[in-house]
């Protein structure tokens, strides 16, 4: 997870703007929820398969 | 027939009106155009009206009509677009003030698609800044009202797309739909929206926000026109390197046939826990009526749905700034907060997040194809909430407040990351008048499926028949 400090340094980095607090936070709090599911779903289920980079989808009948 | 009955017919209808010689394109296309100056101030669906274009492509299928020519499947008829597809000598400004002054060379598949079959391409409609974000709130070009109350949200990003069409100020649009950008307006704005099948319609000259979850597809007055312009717009494109090779289904045929003998399949689980109430007694009663008409109920699990949303955001995020990176260093005090903000999420994530993502869209995909395997479609509510006050970020569910933009896409993103087609019909209004919209899902590349279930639901109900009072 990344810090606070530096989340601000990557914005004031990447665009050259200070960040409100109240926007620092919700981006924060987001970032936050989706690593937590991601991590929850992994410990639920095993990885074992691979990526869909160049995604496609087969027919699938019934 | 006076103008506001002209605007008010469906697009099959105004189709068969033009062959048959009753109504003329220049009539149909100037009756739209009254309609559009009358209301577009009020509404803010369109960015750009393209008044003398119009025209002459109405002139042009006019002279078509007249001399007994083979005419195209839309011709004469006036169709709007999101203002994140090209079409040559008209700036595509992705809702955005980065993007304002951006005019494309070429047209996107589907405005060439559009154009040869004879459509009159009206305007570009408004959206939420760069199609991200399902609010349609934009600092740029104005809020997206909803038609059936200007004080709530259009829902978005294909906002314009869907108050439109249901304010009659188009016969059908275009929109995009990378986490339920055609569903969710579409809901609430008591429309059809359809996503197909990624891979079915051609995202070539379609500004990006997430390559392998974007969408290009229809919103409509009927789940009839929805076929006819998926028609036109779908099959393959050598230009879109996603685009796939199998076969348009017919779905005239499809829309002929009965339901009776279908296999509906219900998740109850997660798709109906935390849903207004007024959206699940209207959903429930869809439901009675597609079992009375003959289909089969089953109740379904969709494994680890509830993650399904944050799965496709963690990739939204990570596409859509590896894609525009350049533009948040050189304009960022340009964006609007939020798209600033979420253009910055993207930049906390590392590759091995992304990867681990598009592994886990992979277990989606294979889930999803067990819960289908023995039914034919699934429903659910497409939002599990109705169109909210302009600026209003919380709202009250039951006993507990939530955040808008959390429960908009709550059922909608998961089928973004499986690719299957997802659509949307109104199923009912609430008390206070406000639309409220059903999805059907079909497994990929079926969507005559979904649409068979859609119009034998439409042909017995009148939902999509009720227009908002904007006189």
């Amino acid at each position: 997870m990344i810090s606070r400090e530096i989340l601000k340094r990557i914005a004031e980095e990447l665009c050259g703007v200070e960040m409100e607090s109240a926007i620092l936070e919700r981006l924060i709090s987001s970032y936050e929820r989706l690593m937590s599911d991601l991590h929850e779903l992994e410990k639920l289920e095993t990885l074992n398969v691979e990526p869909s980079i160049q995604f496609k989808l087969r027919k699938v009948e019934s | 027939m006076n103008s506001s009955k002209i605007t008010s017919l469906t697009l099959s209808e105004i189709s068969n009106l033009i062959r048959k010689g009753e109504l003329s394109p220049i009539e149909v296309t100037s009756a739209y155009l009254e309609r559009v100056d009358k209301l577009n101030s009020r509404l803010n669906a369109y960015i750009t009206v393209l008044k003398d274009e119009s025209l002459r492509a109405a002139e042009e299928a006019e002279r078509m009509v007249k001399r007994k020519e083979k005419l195209g499947p839309l011709c004469g008829i006036p169709i709007a677009i999101k203002d994140i597809l090209d079409m040559k000598g008209v700036p595509t400004t992705r809702g955005s003030k980065v993007f304002a002054k951006s005019v494309p060379n070429f047209d996107s598949t589907v405005v060439e698609r559009l154009k040869n079959a004879g459509a009159v391409i009206l305007g570009k409609l408004n959206m939420h800044e760069m199609a991200y974000g399902l609010t349609n709130e934009n600092p740029h070009y104005g809020t997206v009202k909803n038609p059936w109350d200007v004080e709530r949200i259009s829902g978005g990003s294909s906002g314009g797309s869907a108050a439109a069409v249901a304010a009659d100020l188009c016969t059908a649009s275009l929109g995009t739909d990378t986490g339920g950008s055609i569903r969710i307006p579409a809901s609430l704005c008591g429309v059809v929206g359809l996503k197909p099948t990624y891979g079915r319609v051609s995202r070539f000259g379609c500004g990006t926000l997430s390559w392998s979850l974007d969408h290009v597809s229809t919103m409509t007055k009927s789940v009839g026109d929805a076929d006819l312009m998926l028609k036109v717009i779908a099959g393959y494109d050598p230009k879109d390197p996603t685009s796939v090779k199998y076969q348009v289904p017919n779905c005239e045929d499809a829309l002929a046939e009965e339901v009776k003998g279908m296999r509906v399949g219900v998740p109850r689980s997660f798709f109906f826990d935390e849903v207004d109430g007024e959206v699940e007694s209207a959903v429930n009663k869809a439901l009675e009526l597609v079992r009375e008409l003959g289909a089969s109920m089953k109740e379904v699990e969709i494994p680890h749905a509830k993650y399904g949303r944050s799965v496709a955001m963690v990739i939204m995020a990570c596409e859509a700034t590896s894609y525009y990176e350049g533009a948040l260093l050189t304009h960022a005090r340009d964006f609007g907060h939020d798209i600033m903000t979420r253009l910055m999420l993207g930049k906390l994530f590392h590759g091995v997040d992304y990867l681990k993502a598009q592994r886990l869209r992979t277990l989606f995909i294979k889930w999803l194809e067990n819960s289908m395997r023995d039914i034919d479609v699934l429903v659910t509510p497409t939002t599990p909430i109705v169109a909210t006050r302009i600026g209003e970020n919380m709202v009250g569910m039951g006993e507990r407040t939530v955040d808008v933009r959390d429960q908009l896409a709550r059922f909608t993103s998961i089928w973004n990351l499986t690719g299957t087609p997802a659509f949307s019909i109104p199923c009912g209004f609430t008390s206070t008048g406000l639309p409220i919209g059903v999805q059907i899902v079909s497994r990929p590349f079926h969507e005559e499926i979904a649409l068979r279930l859609a119009y034998a639901y439409e042909s017995n109900t009148a939902w999509h028949k009720r227009k908002p009072s904007l006189q």
